[in-house]
Formats: structure tokens, C-alpha cells, sequence
């Protein structure tokens, strides 16, 4: 029994050649049998046909490539190789070395084997223990507990010029007598400096912030959060079969502008999370911005599957509950 | 056996130039390019809709291949890895895509008409009739429309299949979309084309089976 439906739904990939031969044969023969699948199928094929004629036609002319071509050195030349093209030229280098009669492999060879043997008895002369090695040993304090040394190592300086009792922090660094520096932090307390080592402390590391989103990307994400909520609840008003879905429709739009200029920010920063996070949104935003004014049910299911497969609303959520960054450092 | 020798001369030199171009030497990636290039040319302009874009976009793919070059590994053909770049590069761009608003219906840039000798493209024919060349401009005129009217994603679905012949779950793992999307998208773009470029149901040759296995 032929129905039209199901037979329409092959249409597409009679066209596109997405079937087996067998099934091909199968559906061809189907489609004789009814007229208006017949004429569907017709004239979708002679659409691609008439497609296929016109984007010949618009083939550009031959002396287009040579400027094409020029422009395209052109930003080659002001590419610089990436880093493992210039490893790979290197290592090719040394390969056209090996390639080389014997006798200057070997000599490449003697002269590593030399340099090799040299460093060896370099660090041999460097470890053997000097004799008063174990009166420094015995010299060399026992390991104290962090808060212990954090005590000890704040030490009391006079500094007659201090009046403030305001806080202030000075870092400095102090050369080590063993040429290591040593980080000193110095705060102000109450007219006196006080100078505490913080290099062993272990929290003298650049301060990264807990976020990475500003207050401004946050305020949108939440925006955009709202809206999406919005658009995924809603429904068809009573008495009415067709979703009203103008709010929804207009923010998409004032966000979707917003969007692109946060992301752009977010790149010429280099802030690659926050792009990412704002890349991961705007085609949504664009859909919803898109959608007709009467959007079919098929439509909207289309975003609303994609919006939950992706789980963006509870992403959104989570990265505007993150406490703000007042501006990206890239680290 | 010609075509063979002459299918493993050009395999041959293309390694050559894929070796050499992930040592740096951008000439061999220019001549490399050469091969290509047309191709990825023509995608551009139907995607974008506009010479100077599409040029802007197809010469981005080759800069990001030419980056990523020394990653080719040789599992799958150049081409293949070539046009993973370029889907990329085209989502990226659909996602950077100059937008204006006008009445509260978001309109793309592209969605202008454009003749062509705007988009600096000529008949391949030159001695053709007036009348003709009227025609196929007109032609051309409504197939960039049509395909301005569709969602980017839908644009590049249909050039991935109907130019590209990519199979449906090539696009779909390419466009990280549901093999139902690409369909959808397929069916969608073939019948807003058919509107747009007045092919009336039925009126065509004749492509029944019957015909076609008398042929």
C-alpha cells in the first residue's frame, strides 16, 4: 500500500543518492506508481540540476587566480612556521647529515661520544663530598613546620620615616648569599616595617583569580540564562494554537549583539574560557533571533532539542554563579 | 593504466609538497594550495555570497591549514583533513558573522542581491547571446538568493552534501548536528531553491526508473 508521507520522507535521499541500490530501485519503482510523488521527485531533482547549471555559470574568470594565488604568498610569507615546522627542518637537517659518507657520521659521532664523557666527569668532580661536608651538614637546621618559620621569619625592622598606621605592602626582592633570591613581603604595622619571607611560604605564586568571566560577561550569561528558560517554557496561549515568542525573539537580538562584542573582547584578549563559553551561545541566540514570526513546532523543537542536548542553560548557570573577575590576565 | 600512473604521480607529488610544507617551505604549500583552491573558492562564495568574503574565507582556510599542517598525519586523504579545516573555518565565520538589525527581523549582510559583475564573475562563455547571458545572470541572481535564505548552517549543510557529496553522517559529525538536522536541512534547502528558482512540479525530463534503466 503506497503512502505518500512515507514515501516523501525518501525523497531527500533518493535525491542525494543516500540510498543502497536495492532500495533505490525499490523507491523508484514506488514513485512511478503515484503521481504527485512522481512530480515531488521531479522537480526536486531539475532544482539541482538548474542549481548545478547556474553555480557553473558563476565560475570565476581565469585571470582572477593569478591575483588570488599572489595575495594567498603574499600571507604565507607573512605567516611565520609554527614551531614543529621549524623542529621538522631542523631534524631534516640532520637527517641530510647522516646521509653523508661514513667517516663524517663517525666523526659526529666520536665528537658527542667526547663531549658526553667530558660533562660525565665534570658532575663526578661537582658531587664528591669536600671534607667539612659533614660540618655543614650537622650546621644545617632541622625542617620546621610552616608556621613556625613563618614566625621566625618575620623580623622586626625600625623604619624612622613610617608615622601612617595604614597598611601598606612593598615587595622586595633580597639577593641570597648563595645567589638565589629570596622573596620578602613588608607591611607597615603600626609605624614599624615588619619584613616576612613569603619565598617559602609557598604562597607567593601570581595570584590567579577564582573566575574568569567579568562582571559584564556574568550579567549577560545570566540574561542569557533567563531567556532561554523563557523560550524552553514557553507555550501556546489558551485559545491560540501559535506560541508567541516576540520577547523572546527581540532579547535574542539585543544578546546576540551583546554576544559579539564580549566575544570579540574575549579574543583579543585571549580569554579562550569566556570565548569558548560566549562561541558555545551565540548560535542559539542567532537561531532564536532568526525564527519566523508564526515558527513551526518542528522549529522550535529543532533548538529546544539542541539547547538540551547541550546542556547550555545549566552551563550558563553555573558560570553566573562564579564570583566575578574585575578584568582576564591572561596567565 | 595511464590513469593509474598518472593518479600515483600526482599521489607522489602532493606527499612531496605535504612534506615540504611541514617543513616551512611555504612555496610547496602555495602549489599545494593550487590544487585545491577553485574548490574551496566556489564553497566560500556560495556560503558567504560575496567575492571579497569569500576570498577573505577561503585564504583563512589555507592560512589555518598551513599552521596545522605539521598535525597531518596521513591517516585520511588531504582533501578530507583539508575540508574538517574549512567546515570549521565556515561554522567559525557563521558564528562572527556581520549581522544588522532592520524592523525587528534580523537580516544578514548577504541577504542583498548581488549581480554579477559585482561578485566579479563572468560568463564562462563569452560569446554567448544577450539574451542568454540576461538569463543565466538571473539564474545565478536567485540561487544566491535562495541560498541567502537559508539558516549558514543549513547553507552549509546542503553545500556539503549537494557539492561536497558528503554523506549524511560525515555532515553530521562535521556540523556536530543529528543526522535528522542534515535531512531536514536538505529538504528544506531543495524546496525553498525550487520556490525561488520557479522549477514547477512535475516539469522536467523524464527521470523515472523505467527510463532510467532504458538508458
Amino acid at each position: 500500500m503506497h503512502d505518500c508521507v512515507k514515501t516523501r520522507e525518501k525523497l531527500v535521499d533518493l535525491v542525494f543518492d543516500e540510498m543502497g541500490s536495492e532500495a533505490r530501485r525499490r523507491a523508484l519503482i514506488e514513485i512511478e506508481g503515484c503521481h504527485d510523488c512522481l512530480a515531488q521527485y521531479q522537480s526536486m531533482a531539475e532544482t539541482l540540476r538548474v542549481f548545478d547549471q547556474a553555480v557553473e555559470t558563476a565560475a570565476p574568470n581565469e585571470s582572477y587566480w593569478p591575483g588570488y594565488e599572489a595575495r594567498l604568498r603574499m600571507r604565507l610569507e607573512n605567516e611565520r612556521p609554527s614551531l614543529k615546522q621549524r623542529l621538522a627542518g631542523w631534524i631534516g637537517a640532520f637527517g641530510s647529515l647522516t646521509a653523508r659518507p661514513l667517516p663524517l657520521a663517525a666523526g659526529v659521532a666520536m665528537i658527542l661520544l667526547a663531549v658526553g664523557l667530558w660533562w660525565s666527569w665534570q658532575r663526578r668532580q661537582v658531587v664528591t663530598p669536600s671534607p667539612i661536608a659533614p660540618e655543614m651538614a650537622n650546621a644545617t637546621p632541622a625542617p620546621q613546620s610552616k608556621l613556625e618559620s613563618h614566625e621566625k621569619n618575620a623580623a622586626v625592622m625600625p623604619e624612622p620615616g613610617a608615622k601612617s598606621n595604614e597598611r601598606k605592602v612593598v615587595r622586595a626582592n633580597i639577593a641570597k648569599s648563595n645567589g638565589g633570591s629570596l622573596s620578602v613581603r613588608r607591611e607597615e604595622r603600626d609605624g614599624k616595617t615588619v619584613a616576612i619571607d613569603v619565598g617559602s611560604m609557598g604562597y607567593d605564586q601570581p595570584l590567579i583569580t577564582a573566575s574568569l568571566f567579568t562582571p559584564e560577561t556574568i550579567k549577560h550569561f545570566e540574561k542569557a540564562q533567563l531567556m532561554l528558560r523563557s523560550f524552553r517554557n514557553a507555550s501556546a496561549t489558551k485559545g491560540s494554537a501559535e506560541i508567541d515568542l516576540a520577547y523572546e525573539k527581540q532579547l535574542s537580538q539585543r544578546l546576540l549583539y551583546q554576544n559579539i562584542l564580549l566575544r570579540r573582547d574575549a579574543e583579543m584578549k585571549g580569554n579562550l574560557p569566556t570565548e569558548e563559553a560566549l562561541g558555545d551561545l551565540e548560535p542559539f541566540l542567532l537561531d532564536i533571533a532568526n525564527l519566523p514570526d508564526k515558527p513551526s513546532r518542528d522549529e522550535l523543537d529543532g533548538i529546544r532539542e539542541r539547547l538540551r542536548r547541550k546542556e547550555l542553560i545549566a552551563s550558563l548557570q553555573i558560570s553566573s554563579a562564579q564570583p566575578a573577575a574585575l578584568t582576564y590576565q591572561n596567565p | 593504466m595511464d590513469d593509474f600512473n598518472r593518479r600515483m604521480t600526482t599521489d607522489a607529488r602532493e606527499h612531496n609538497l605535504i612534506e615540504r610544507a611541514q617543513k616551512g617551505d611555504h612555496e610547496a604549500f602555495s602549489l599545494l594550495a593550487r590544487s585545491y583552491q577553485r574548490r574551496i573558492y566556489a564553497l566560500a562564495l556560495h556560503y558567504t555570497r560575496d567575492p571579497h568574503e569569500a576570498e577573505d574565507l577561503s585564504q583563512e582556510v589555507w592560512l589555518k591549514a598551513y599552521r596545522a599542517i605539521s598535525s597531518y598525519r596521513g591517516e585520511a586523504g588531504f582533501y578530507t583533513w583539508l575540508r574538517r579545516i574549512m567546515v570549521n573555518t565556515f561554522l567559525n565565520h557563521q558564528r562572527g558573522m556581520k549581522t544588522m538589525f532592520s524592523s525587528g527581523k534580523m537580516a544578514i549582510r548577504m541577504g542583498e542581491l548581488v549581480s554579477l559583475e559585482e561578485l566579479g564573475l563572468a560568463s564562462a562563455e563569452p560569446r554567448q547571446e544577450p539574451e542568454e547571458r540576461l538569463h543565466q545572470q538571473m539564474m545565478v541572481e536567485k540561487v544566491m538568493e535562495g541560498l541567502g535564505e537559508l539558516t549558514p548552517q543549513q547553507r552549509l549543510i546542503f553545500l556539503l552534501k549537494h557539492r561536497e557529496g558528503m554523506t549524511y553522517d560525515e555532515i553530521a559529525q562535521a556540523c556536530a548536528v543529528s543526522t535528522g538536522t542534515v535531512k531536514k536541512a536538505l529538504f528544506r534547502a531543495v524546496n525553498r531553491l525550487r520556490e525561488l528558482l520557479g522549477v514547477k512540479l512535475g516539469a522536467t525530463e523524464d527521470v523515472s526508473y523505467a527510463a532510467r534503466e532504458r538508458r
